[in-house]
């Protein structure tokens, strides 16, 4: 079974936008001098939108399977998706080139970005009527 | 040898924290996630057509649904990674309160954001021509939810970040652990509630998608209500962390406050669940009945005060157990 078209469109566009806001507030923050804060937030914009794509692309092996093979391919994607969310968690925690408030930030940069579009739709929409 | 015990200490404290921070904070955040999977699966069977938009919507409601455990993942690895500093007990007593805290507290609201996501997943198979207002109230219902969750993440740090060396070991670590528990299993009750307040709210829009404005407006009041006991566990974690203790060496005083934060934490679990049905009851009604929204709107309002009243008297033995005992 095929990722949906449409379901693989909505993937590139909220991983791309959550890229976009992590390099644009990162830049903003380099341009102030804080190189630590911008690489914190780029680091954890990048394993915001690949654990984002992975939540999709997992979608078709639940799909696709008796209930047995889907549960274990489920329970491996989750572990593998919370593993990869760790690693730049841990880099930050461990490394003074990362900030680590800023990795975490990072690391919602999706949620944010999906946060923000219906957010400012329904501004508009009320400022509309 | 005393200073390496206490490092072992500190860090048996930090590891059984991140253990519980990370292993209670995945299952809220699962069980939601699951749930909006299976109304969407019901949702596809009803109507295969638009499973494209539904698919769409579950990825984005679990998605959000994720925040509560990407929050407890990120305390977890900060009790096992962070450079835990001049090690003495209070610190190790501070590390695993923060882990208490932040497991506990991504439970509810795991769960409860799982609510609007799978309702929303039903409501678009129903009526796929308002998907768009569906994913926004899910949105707002879900993120809402995620705020018993934070106030347990803003315990956890501080709890990590505070310096508490300077205090009487004795009771001080009661207070500590007490702290993590209050705030943390508070967030249960009223995480799961606001989560079904948002649930209703979208089973309404899906139903009478010309009032969204009348539900949306009910929920948020059902959702900020629900979360009152989360906030008295907050307020309680507050006391108990910045409050200094005489030094006692009795066993009494120090269960007094162990036993405040538990108080305040188990008391509002009830009344959290219980706002939330009642807040519930009065979205999927005004839906319905959109004219009395007003009489909904009161109805629901004094249910919940009754329903929040067991919490009250949970915080107020807890301030008896603080300041009394």
């Amino acid at each position: 079974m095929e990722t949906d078209p449409t379901v693989l469109d909505m993937q590139k566009k909220y991983g791309s936008r959550a890229l976009m806001l992590a390099i644009g507030a990162g830049l903003l923050f380099l341009a102030l001098g804080q190189k630590e804060i911008c690489r914190g937030l780029v680091l954890g914009g990048v394993f915001s939108a690949v654990n984002f794509a992975l939540m999709g692309q997992a979608l078709r092996y639940r799909l696709s399977d008796n209930r047995k093979a889907a549960t274990r391919r489920s329970l491996f994607s989750l572990l593998l998706r919370y593993a990869l969310l760790a690693i730049p968690l841990v880099l930050a925690v461990r490394s003074d080139r990362f900030n680590f408030p800023a990795t975490a930030v990072g690391l919602l940069m999706v949620q944010l970005v999906i946060m923000i579009e219906h957010g400012s739709r329904l501004i508009f929409a009320a400022v509309k009527h | 040898m005393m200073d390496l015990d206490i490092q072992a200490w500190v860090k048996v404290a930090a590891f059984t924290g991140g253990g519980i921070a990370m292993g209670l904070g995945a299952v809220g955040a699962a069980i939601g996630e699951g749930y909006t999977a299976s109304q969407a699966n019901l949702a596809v069977s009803r109507n295969p057509k638009i499973s494209g938009d539904i698919f769409k919507n579950m990825l984005v409601g679990q998605a959000v649904a994720e925040s509560a455990s990407i929050f407890a993942l990120v305390v977890a690895i900060l009790l096992l990674f962070l450079d835990k500093g001049n090690p003495n007990l209070l610190k190790a007593a501070a590390l695993f309160g923060a882990g208490v805290s932040m497991g506990f507290g991504a439970i509810g609201s795991g769960v409860g954001s799982g609510f609007p996501g799978g309702q929303a997943c039903l409501g678009i198979s129903r009526q796929p021509a308002v998907s768009n207002k569906l994913t926004t109230n899910m949105l707002i219902g879900s993120a809402v939810c995620q705020t018993p969750a934070i106030f347990s993440m803003v315990v956890a740090l501080m709890l990590l970040f505070m310096d508490f060396s300077n205090a009487p070991l004795h009771p001080t670590w009661a207070a500590l652990v007490g702290a993590g528990l209050s705030t943390g299993l508070a967030a249960i009750g009223s995480g799961y509630g606001g989560g079904m307040a948002a649930g209703a709210s979208c089973e309404g829009v899906a139903r009478q998608p010309e009032v969204v404005g009348n539900i949306t407006t009910i929920m948020l009041v059902g959702q900020a209500v629900a979360q009152t006991p989360s906030i008295f566990g907050l307020l309680v974690s507050f006391i108990l962390m910045f409050k200094t203790f005489p030094e006692s060496m009795q066993l009494q005083s120090a269960m007094a406050l162990l036993s405040a934060g538990l108080c305040t934490g188990l008391g509002g679990i009830g009344p959290g669940v219980g706002n939330g049905m009642a807040a519930e009851g009065a979205v999927r009604w005004v839906a319905r009945n959109v004219t009395h929204a007003a009489d909904l709107m009161r109805t629901m309002l004094v249910g919940q005060a009754v329903s929040q009243s067991t919490a009250i008297y949970a915080m107020v033995v807890s301030l008896v157990l603080i300041f009394v005992l």
